[in-house]
């Protein structure tokens, strides 16, 4: 025999009221979707790393590292002594064992070098090829190096450089310093498979053993003892019996900064992947905040729903009760059909993240592993049931209070709840206070991270007491309104608060944190301005006159002073001066800081002009010393030589960080006519009228480099940091928004389906209004216009409290000691307001034309 | 069929709304037995309290607390219960039947009948279940939605809901209200025959003299009292009582 109870209902429920569910079941598929990618971005990465890891290792029983090294140090296994590398004894015994069967090193060996296809200087780390090759990991094409004029490269190098077999390369000497040997070349004989640049191999070229000594100069070593090896990794004859005690014994340094690490190849694979897996927490946290922001949006537009369909249904669950359902019985129905929705939802959302990443493996570069983690769909629709359920909650507590006599009323019952009911304003206001006292004492107490809970504090509270906000403000317009369609609508908004609220609130939301997020961008670029202009001395620094000092010419001043005049006619330039190289200080320096520096002839009157805030005159005989520069010097006769030639000048240590010692043209005249000075290293030093635009900024950093025929890479000062900065904080900004439209995707969906809802559930209102006499056409255009309206305050609000509270959370720079310089993108903000009126205005024309098309006489007729 | 056993007793009852000067004394001080088997029609001018001393008998309302009052269906004092007890009570006691149908529209017309044995957890009597479907003309409309059915179809699936369970008293609000004449006396036909063939108790509030004339008793209620009891009730006698009583 069959049977029907409340799970029966609620699983009516859900299938049956398909549509209504829609668009909240798109609501939480998006947000389900999105967290679910969030961890297979992050599961695809930790797979990648242990890919690129796992071939390093794949003929190693054991890994010997050096305590000093990378990979020990964040793994927090090593020394603090990053010099501890394996000694050249440990790799010896290791090497000489009876018990290993193969040895493979890692150097600690990078050597910049150069080929024909690049014109730049690039970075590799050399290694020693392993003794056996079998001992040899990678595939590979040509064949490994038998000379000392060979060198295997990775193929992520030879894609990258366009490097291919019998190409040559030039070993210029460690990466960063002068080489001590002359220019090495190699051919390249053998090209190896690493599938990504994630590998530590990506840039690892291997050499003929004795080749690597000869490319490392002998000061590098601090011992002659020690090796350069960070790691050996060691193929035991036995490796069931487990690392051989006697030759931990032989590796045993007797000192706890040098003892070696032993651990197995998958551990350290294990360490590798954790290491490489370091950065990758900020992103996951990042990701998941937006994920959260989203799922705060998506549980607006769930309890919304099950709000009205709650309402909508206490005819029915007042029956149940007549038929004997208890209160908690009911509760539990509703939970279950939340259940269902919740898990059904994110279930869709899930499935899409899983066949979008399969898709994805299908474009992504070599090397790259899709993980297609449990955890991924656990997480998706673990949380994504949860949100439904906790969304649903209040909800189905207040079917709790259906009376069964409610089954008995056939009138329609009137919306009687306030817009914020009595323990939400509470709540909201507490918040409100709290969050303000929080905000004081975290800004007198310098506590950045407080001062970012505060603000959080005060959003929340904001966010309750919006819906109270939201009536006075509707109330405020019902007093000025004219027009009796404007008039109707600002009723009907403020008749039906809980459903204006359910629309207003998720407006506001999204508006805050679009303009919160744009307050903080528009803000951060006006701070990053006024840090730039104080930070640095100068605007811009640039070499000048390169190809004739190439010529090996020495200018004259006129020629000098041509070029300020011309760097002083570019648009923005309020000053230009031009540095000549004049000599370097050979006496009157302290022997222990090394060779004096080199000092440059300026023009005083220039140079005052030109370097912001410089607090001492360059007068004649004098040379003007930057701030970087030991103040015991200040008042020391010091000599400035060029060759033969000599001058004296009294040392003034100047409050200002500028570029280089500074001596007046006049007192640098013997040196400047000496045939000795170095004729190389002019430079101009430009300064620019304060608050540039960014575009002004580039058009002045570009006509400069024109003028100075310098490359702008070479080009540096307070411009260069300001637009470096804005364009790191441009992307920021975007990847913010780009993550935040995703919740404003679900805003927008909450607020076609409130809209939606709300028409069903008034359309007796709705049709009593066609029986009186309004036509569709006009019903339409009300409901359209209540939606403009509400949406219309609601995002006017939001925007003021995304300002509000932006400029609040960016005081947690001012706590870090950077001067805040507020500052409003008028123009944006217009945009948010514009378009996010015009957007829930937009999505509620459909559900305000299904309105109008409810017949009066079915409406009205009791159901 | 009537026997002497008492369905329903209600003694001393009373129930007022709002307070002070406000206040509306819907019954006051009600005393009235319902025997088992029989079927009893309340009738009233508006305001009469008819409709609250059903919502009472039924334990859908809570009678004002007096020291003398009772409430007893098959001799259960229900006067004083809690809610949680009321309900099980009524979930295997009471059955309902209501001018609007109530019927739950996600569900089935077979859905619905068996619904409220499923909310008690009990099984069907299948071979009664499908007596009472055949009897009440519901066979090929088992599988359809209430928005499939005709208002008589309507309340042919709910008048089986309420019969189903076998409860020891069935309250019907105004049954034919929103039916046509035709399928008002289908109803209270088959209203009829429950009471005659299973001995079922009805106790039924309406307003149509009609449908009273169908019933067992007739009880005109006047200002919260009831003011006069008709045995054998014609169209012409409840109307007099009625014209009486000022409705």
């Amino acid at each position: 025999m069959k049977t029907s109870t409340l799970k029966t209902v609620a699983h009516s429920h859900v299938t049956s009221q398909r549509k209504k569910f829609v668009l909240t079941s798109i609501s939480i598929g998006v947000a389900a979707f999105f967290l679910a990618a969030v961890f297979l971005l992050t599961q695809t990465l930790t797979a990648s790393f242990r890919a690129a890891s796992e071939p390093l290792y794949s003929r190693a029983d054991y890994v010997v590292n050096a305590p000093g090294s990378g990979l020990m140090l964040s793994a927090q296994q090593g020394s603090a002594d990053q010099s501890a590398t394996l000694t050249q004894q440990q790799v010896d015994a290791l090497k000489n064992s009876s018990e290993v069967d193969i040895v493979g090193t890692r150097s600690l060996t990078y050597l910049g070098f150069t080929t024909d296809k690049t014109s730049s200087s690039e970075s590799m780390r050399a290694e020693a090829l392993p003794d056996s090759p079998d001992s040899f990991t990678y595939d590979f094409e040509g064949a490994l190096p038998t000379n000392k004029n060979q060198v295997a490269i990775p193929s992520t190098m030879a894609d990258k450089l366009g490097l291919s077999l019998g190409d040559s390369i030039s070993v210029e000497g460690p990466a960063g310093q002068a080489a001590d040997t002359e220019n090495q070349a190699f051919t390249v004989s053998a090209v190896y498979s690493v599938d990504t640049t994630l590998s530590p191999d990506s840039m690892t070229f291997y050499f003929e053993p004795q080749v690597l000594d000869s490319l490392i100069p002998a000061a590098q070593n601090n011992s002659a003892e020690l090796s350069n090896y960070e790691e050996v990794s060691v193929k035991l004859k036995d490796a069931a019996a487990g690392f051989p005690e006697d030759l931990k014994d032989k590796l045993s340094s007797g000192s706890a900064d040098t003892q070696p690490v032993i651990v197995s190849s998958s551990e350290q694979v294990d360490l590798y992947v954790k290491q490489l897996s370091m950065g990758l927490d900020v992103l996951t946290y990042v990701l998941l905040t937006f994920a959260g922001i989203a799922l705060v949006v998506a549980t607006f537009v769930i309890a919304n729903t099950f709000r009205v369909l709650t309402t909508l249904r206490v005819s029915e669950l007042a029956m149940l009760r007549t038929l004997g359902a208890q209160r908690r019985q009911l509760t539990t129905m509703l939970l279950r059909e939340a259940l269902a929705l919740g898990f059904f939802s994110s279930l869709v959302g899930v499935v899409l993240a899983f066949i979008l990443a399969a898709l994805a493996q299908l474009f992504v570069p070599r090397g790259i592993v899709i993980g297609f983690s449990p955890i991924a769909a656990l997480v998706g629709i673990g949380v994504g049931i949860l949100v439904t359920v906790a969304s649903s909650l209040v909800p189905a507590v207040k079917a709790m209070k259906v009376s069964p006599l409610s089954a008995l009323s056939t009138a329609q019952r009137a919306e009687s709840e306030p817009a914020v009911s009595r323990p939400t304003m509470t709540a909201g206001a507490l918040l409100l206070v709290a969050g303000a006292g929080l905000y004081v004492f975290a800004v007198v107490a310098d506590r950045p991270f407080l001062v970012l809970i505060a603000t959080f504090v005060l959003a929340i509270g904001a966010l309750l007491l919006f819906p109270l906000l939201l009536w006075l403000l509707l109330k405020v317009l019902q007093r000025i309104a004219r027009g009796s369609t404007v008039t109707l609508a600002l009723n009907q908004a403020v008749n039906s608060m809980q459903r204006t609220a359910s629309t207003g609130v998720i407006v506001f939301l999204s508006a805050t944190l679009i303009s919160g997020v744009l307050m903080g961008h528009s803000t951060g670029v006006a701070s990053n301005a006024k840090m730039s202009e104080t930070a640095y001395p100068v605007a811009l620094n640039s070499p000048v006159f390169e190809e004739e000092s190439e010529k090996g010419q020495h200018l004259e001043w006129s020629q000098i002073q041509q070029k300020e005049e011309e760097l002083e006619g570019i648009d923005h330039v309020s000053s230009a001066s031009l540095a000549a190289p004049a000599g370097v200080i050979t006496e009157g320096f302290p022997e222990d800081q090394g060779q004096g520096p080199e000092v440059f002839a300026v023009d005083p009157e220039k140079i005052s002009q030109t370097i912001a805030g410089l607090d001492q005159e360059l007068t004649e005989n004098t040379v003007l010393l930057p701030v970087a520069f030991d103040s015991s010097l200040d008042g020391k006769t010091v000599v400035i030589s060029a060759g033969q030639h000599r001058v004296e000048a009294t040392a003034r240590v100047s409050e200002v960080g500028f570029y280089a010692p500074l001596i007046s043209k006049n007192t640098a005249q013997p040196l400047l006519e000496s045939a000795d000075t170095q004729t190389t290293g002019y430079s101009a030093m430009v300064n620019t009228e304060p608050g540039l635009t960014s575009v002004e900024a580039q058009t002045v950093l570009e006509e400069v480099a024109s003028a100075t025929g310098a490359d702008e890479s070479k080009i540096f000062g307070g411009i260069n940091d300001k637009l470096r900065n804005e364009q790191v904080m441009k992307i920021i900004v975007g990847v913010m928004l780009g993550l935040l439209s995703l919740a404003t995707i679900i805003a927008l969906i909450g607020v076609a389906n409130t809209l939606s809802l709300s028409a069903f559930q008034r359309r007796r209102e709705n049709a009593m209004l066609r029986s009186i006499g309004l036509s569709a056409k006009k019903l339409a255009r009300l409901v359209a216009l209540e939606s403009l309206l509400i949406a219309a305050v609601s995002v006017i609000c939001g925007i003021a409290a995304g300002i509000g509270l932006a400029m609040l959370g960016v005081q947690v720079l001012a706590v870090d000691g950077i001067d805040i310089v507020y500052a409003v993108n008028p123009f944006a903000l217009l945009v948010v307001a514009v378009f996010g009126t015009g957007l829930a205005y937009l999505a509620s024309l459909l559900p305000a034309k299904k309105a109008s098309r409810v017949s009066p006489v079915t409406a009205l007729a009791i159901s | 069929m009537t026997n002497t056993k008492t369905a329903v007793s209600a003694h001393k009852v009373y129930k007022t709304y709002g307070a002070g000067d406000a206040a509306v004394t819907a019954l006051a001080g009600i005393n009235v037995d319902f025997s088992a088997g029989e079927f009893t029609a309340i009738m009233g001018p508006s305001g009469s309290g008819k409709s609250t001393l059903m919502h009472v008998l039924a334990t859908l309302d809570t009678a004002d607390d007096h020291p003398e009052t009772s409430i007893r269906i098959d001799g259960v004092e229900l006067h004083g219960l809690a809610d949680a007890e009321v309900t099980d009570f009524r979930r295997d006691h009471v059955g309902f039947i209501f001018q609007a149908f109530n019927l739950i529209p996600t569900l089935t017309a077979e859905q619905n009948i068996l619904l409220p044995l499923g909310i008690a957890g009990k099984q069907a009597d299948e071979r009664w279940y499908q007596d009472l479907v055949r009897k009440l003309g519901l066979a090929e409309r088992l599988n359809h939605k209430p928005s499939e059915l005709s208002g008589g179809q309507q309340q042919r699936v709910a008048i089986a809901r309420a019969l189903l369970a076998r409860p020891s008293v069935i309250f019907a609000d105004e049954p034919t209200g929103n039916l046509d004449t035709a399928s008002g006396t289908e109803v209270l036909k088959l209203i009829r025959e429950a009471c005659d063939q299973l001995g079922q108790t009805v106790l039924m509030v309406t307003h149509d003299p009609v449908a009273a004339a169908y019933a067992d008793r007739v009880l005109v209620l006047k200002d919260g009292q009831i003011v006069e009891e008709i045995r054998r009730p014609s169209r012409e006698t409840v109307l007099a009582a009625l014209a009486k009583a000022g409705a």
